[in-house]
């Protein structure tokens, strides 16, 4: 992505937050939903490790980011930052409250451990979203590989391909998921 | 695969990738190590890779939200609105209030009654706030909706507006055969002034599988000033445009 449609995409975002500000609890929403849901959601599930709290985050983050789109200025970050921030504090929030519906455990919840901070939490999220940008063959390689450890001849043996497919797949996936993740910024990585 | 020493020319070895994810099978291994000692290419690029396969050890679940939580965000939002309407429109532009697109939130058939009530807290805000007073004719008005000219298609509707006691008016909106787009597209109910000059939303719906199906909406709009109603398909990122294709259309009478 150029740094033109970086910078489009933030001022189309930050159109979006005026249009709510100015009333519009429809199309603005349902859109920067469309865009951030799924992200705020596997947030959530990170950092409260149950679906119905983390459903109950993602609702309270878009009511505040209602609440509180006329303070939003688009010269101190992105939509996206601001939405995480306000995720972060509705999450918070939400761990603190006295409920009748106890926090799972981690095994429970079927979750892996929480990262060691949000931050790590949200490096996550952009490099699930980068896999998520993966060709099927591709991400299915890759996943053997590092979930599962298998050798690539035997990730061959249980797709039932030849090994230098194999090989092939991993390497071009390789080469996306570094593109992807340049997409999205993640230059700490790259 | 190139053997490993005669890759130069076609780029990094495929073997790199393996080698990074310590996926390269016992001898892969022992062979690539060997190569990687005198390929500056090869280090070049599993320096690169490196970071990524640790960045991958990182990565989210990869969970998928319920599908109707995006409803049901939408929902809370209006919901909230309804309770504190005034904090969100006193940013709105007092005096050009009318042209915006005050879009209610995306309502299925089962929500709609549940995101009327939210609608007309939202919309009475704004009337309060642009100063209009109401003086509202008590007579119901019928509005027979049908395709434009020429569109060929079969969808039809019916709108009935009845006043209420609070001033507002409950739109009884049915439709019958438009196509379902699940939530890809929404349909949206606007009023039109008499010259068309204004515009105001009155809800936005979704249809079931068949294609038919009645929304209740409640509107602060006088539907004798604005004669005309129009049903539109609106796309997912119209940002605030005026309208999307008309479907239907039709002009206010007595009921």
């Amino acid at each position: 992505m150029s740094l033109t449609d970086a910078e489009a995409l933030a001022a189309q975002e930050a159109e979006l937050v005026t249009q709510m500000a100015a009333g519009d609890t429809g199309a603005p929403v349902a859109e920067l939903y469309r865009r951030y849901g799924r992200r705020l959601y596997r947030f959530g599930m990170q950092v409260l490790g149950n679906q119905g709290l983390a459903e109950e985050m993602v609702q309270e983050s878009f009511v505040r980011l209602w609440r509180t789109a006329g303070r939003f200025d688009a010269a101190r970050g992105s939509v996206g930052a601001y939405l995480f921030v306000i995720a972060r504090s509705a999450a918070a929030d939400i761990r603190k409250r006295p409920s009748s519906r106890p926090l799972l455990s981690v095994e429970e919840a079927h979750v892996p451990p929480l990262p060691d901070n949000v931050d790590q939490i949200l490096d996550g999220l952009i490099v699930r979203e980068a896999l998520d940008t993966l060709s099927p063959p591709q991400a299915e390689v890759l996943a053997l590989a590092q979930e599962e450890g298998l050798t690539q001849s035997q990730i061959a043996e249980r797709l039932g391909v030849p090994l230098g497919t194999v090989k092939t797949r991993m390497f071009h996936g390789m080469k996306a998921l570094r593109a992807a993740l340049a997409q999205r910024g993640f230059h700490a990585a790259v | 695969m190139p053997p490993y020493d005669a890759h130069d020319s076609a780029g990094p070895h495929p073997d790199v990738a393996g080698w990074v994810l310590q996926a390269l099978d016992h001898d892969d291994a022992m062979s690539f190590a060997a190569h990687l000692r005198q390929c500056e290419q090869c280090r070049a690029v599993v320096a690169e890779f490196r970071p990524i396969a640790q960045a991958m050890t990182h990565a989210a679940p990869a969970l998928e939200p319920p599908a109707d939580l995006g409803t049901r965000t939408l929902l809370a939002v209006q919901q909230a609105a309804a309770v504190q309407p005034r904090q969100a429109a006193t940013a709105a532009n007092r005096t050009t209030w009318w042209r915006w697109p005050w879009s209610t939130p995306l309502l299925s058939a089962a929500s709609a009654l549940a995101g009327a009530a939210a609608a007309a807290a939202i919309i009475a805000a704004a009337v309060l706030l642009s100063g209009h007073s109401g003086g509202l004719p008590a007579q119901a008005l019928t509005f027979h909706l049908a395709p434009p000219p020429g569109a060929g298609q079969a969808a039809s509707g019916t709108a009935v507006a009845r006043p209420d006691a609070s001033g507002s008016w409950d739109i009884t909106l049915t439709v019958h055969h438009l196509k379902n787009f699940n939530d890809a597209k929404w349909y949206q109910c606007w009023y039109l002034s008499k010259d068309h000059s204004k515009v105001a939303s009155a809800g936005t719906f979704l249809v079931p599988d068949s294609g038919s199906g009645t929304f209740s909406m409640t509107s602060a709009v006088d539907p004798h000033t604005f004669t005309t109603m129009e049903i539109t398909l609106q796309p997912p990122s119209h940002n605030g445009a005026l309208h999307g294709r008309v479907v239907l259309s039709g002009q206010g009478q007595n009921a």
